[in-house]
């Protein structure tokens, strides 16, 4: 019993003589199980790992790139933004200042259209009045001449008769005139 | 107590069938994971790849921490089959008990766990710390390793950092073997005490081996990721110039 107990404590003396052929298979075992492992798997494994790694590191770089890329459309974008509303700004003052123009001229137009056409009626008017008082004048004349030569058809010849009346109407005509 | 393996006899030398037997399952699920999980990988991983990547992961957190950035990919393949050999040997003894009484009366263990045999775990830990001074010479050329590894940062602790590499050993499999085959030993003990009294003890000592069993995988996954810890910690002192 106690040298069993002892053996116990003993290590490797329960089988010392397997222990040559256990240290042998134990070690042939792991390398040959290692080689096996190399051979049929390990290789995809790591070549997939370093694919992935490349992968994200690329689709890091990407997206930096990317970023980037939008920042600078972004910054494109605003400098057009502000270019293109100083242009419309410009746009609207330019057509303020033509229609303003326009205005300007459509009522300056207006005003010697009238000023033209007050003219025009003016001297149509007078015009027209110096007619009126021609053929009033005439119209008088030949009206007086008549009554005239009615009330003084025996006493008068035509020809005093007719002087009388031209200078009474020339005095008419005068003081109208006046 | 001690469990004893069926041995067989071929051409003059005696094989532990058992503890060959077991490291054969365990190299072949480690495989058979390995291998059906990187089929069709792809680059948005989905089902087993995940399960595959999250352990490639893992080792190479542990990796991360211990050794320098551009040193990480080259052992990594050694840290992942290193860390999966010890998790699965660690657990598969967990799940059942085989023993066979031979004529003698001897009850022989068919079914245990590889790494509650402590000339697995020294064998495990004894090629670790090997191939570990194989990488500081392989990097370093024999004389440059020499100096790297022994003589600084002083030269007189020389003799104790020779018998480092042996101590180290030691601790990394014996760590290992305590914890496992302690876990296998009360395993055994509940499941004794399950068959002592029949059906009484039997109803009782179900929860503690279950209790016990799930401790195990527990303790299984620590012992596998200090293991590999400890590895690459040793291999950073033999890679890294100081």
């Amino acid at each position: 019993m106690r040298t069993k107990m002892i053996e116990n404590f003993v290590v490797g003396s329960a089988h010392t003589s397997t222990t040559f052929t256990t240290v042998l298979f134990v070690t042939l075992s792991f390398i040959i199980l290692m080689m096996l492992i190399k051979k049929f798997a390990w290789g995809p494994i790591t070549t997939m790992l370093s694919d992935r790694a490349q992968k994200i590191s690329d689709d890091i770089d990407g997206a930096e790139q990317a970023n980037e890329k939008a920042q600078t459309l972004l910054k494109k974008r605003e400098d057009e933004l502000v270019q293109t509303k100083a242009e419309a700004a410009g746009i609207v003052r330019e057509a303020r200042e033509n229609a303003e123009k326009l205005a300007n001229s459509i009522v300056t137009d207006a005003k010697q259209d009238a000023n033209h056409y007050r003219e025009k009626a003016r001297k149509d008017i007078e015009l027209e009045r110096e007619q009126i008082i021609e053929s009033a004048k005439r119209e008088v004349a030949d009206l007086s001449v008549q009554i005239a030569s009615k009330i003084l058809k025996k006493e008068l010849s035509q020809d005093t008769h007719k002087e009388l009346i031209d200078s009474y109407i020339e005095g008419l005509g005068k003081r109208h005139e006046d | 107590m001690n469990e004893v393996s069926k041995i067989v006899t071929i051409a003059g030398l005696d094989f532990d069938l058992t503890v060959i037997g077991m490291t054969i399952l365990t190299c072949a699920i480690i495989f058979g994971f390995t291998y059906g999980c990187s089929r069709n990988l792809q680059l948005k991983p989905k089902g087993k790849q995940n399960v595959l990547e999250a352990v490639i992961d893992f080792v190479k957190g542990i990796l991360d921490s211990n050794l320098p950035k551009k040193e990480v990919g080259n052992y990594h393949l050694l840290a992942y089959t290193l860390f999966l050999f010890v998790l699965v040997s660690n657990m598969i003894g967990l799940m059942t008990k085989i023993e066979v009484h031979n004529a003698s009366g001897v009850a022989v263990s068919y079914w245990k766990s590889p790494t509650a045999d402590p000339m697995v775990t020294l064998t495990l830990a004894a090629l670790m710390i090997i191939l570990t001074n194989y990488f500081g010479i392989r990097k370093f050329g024999l004389h440059g390793y020499f100096v790297n590894s022994f003589k600084k940062p002083v030269s007189f602790l020389m003799p104790i950092k020779f018998m480092e590499e042996f101590t180290n050993v030691l601790t990394l499999g014996l760590r290992l073997y305590g914890n496992i085959f302690a876990g296998e030993v009360l395993l055994t003990l509940i499941s004794n005490f399950a068959a002592s009294k029949g059906i009484i003890t039997f109803v009782f000592a179900l929860p503690l081996e279950m209790v016990w069993q799930g401790f195990s995988i527990f303790i299984g996954g620590i012992q596998a990721y200090i293991f590999v810890t400890l590895t690459s910690v040793y291999l950073s002192h033999k890679i890294e110039a100081e």
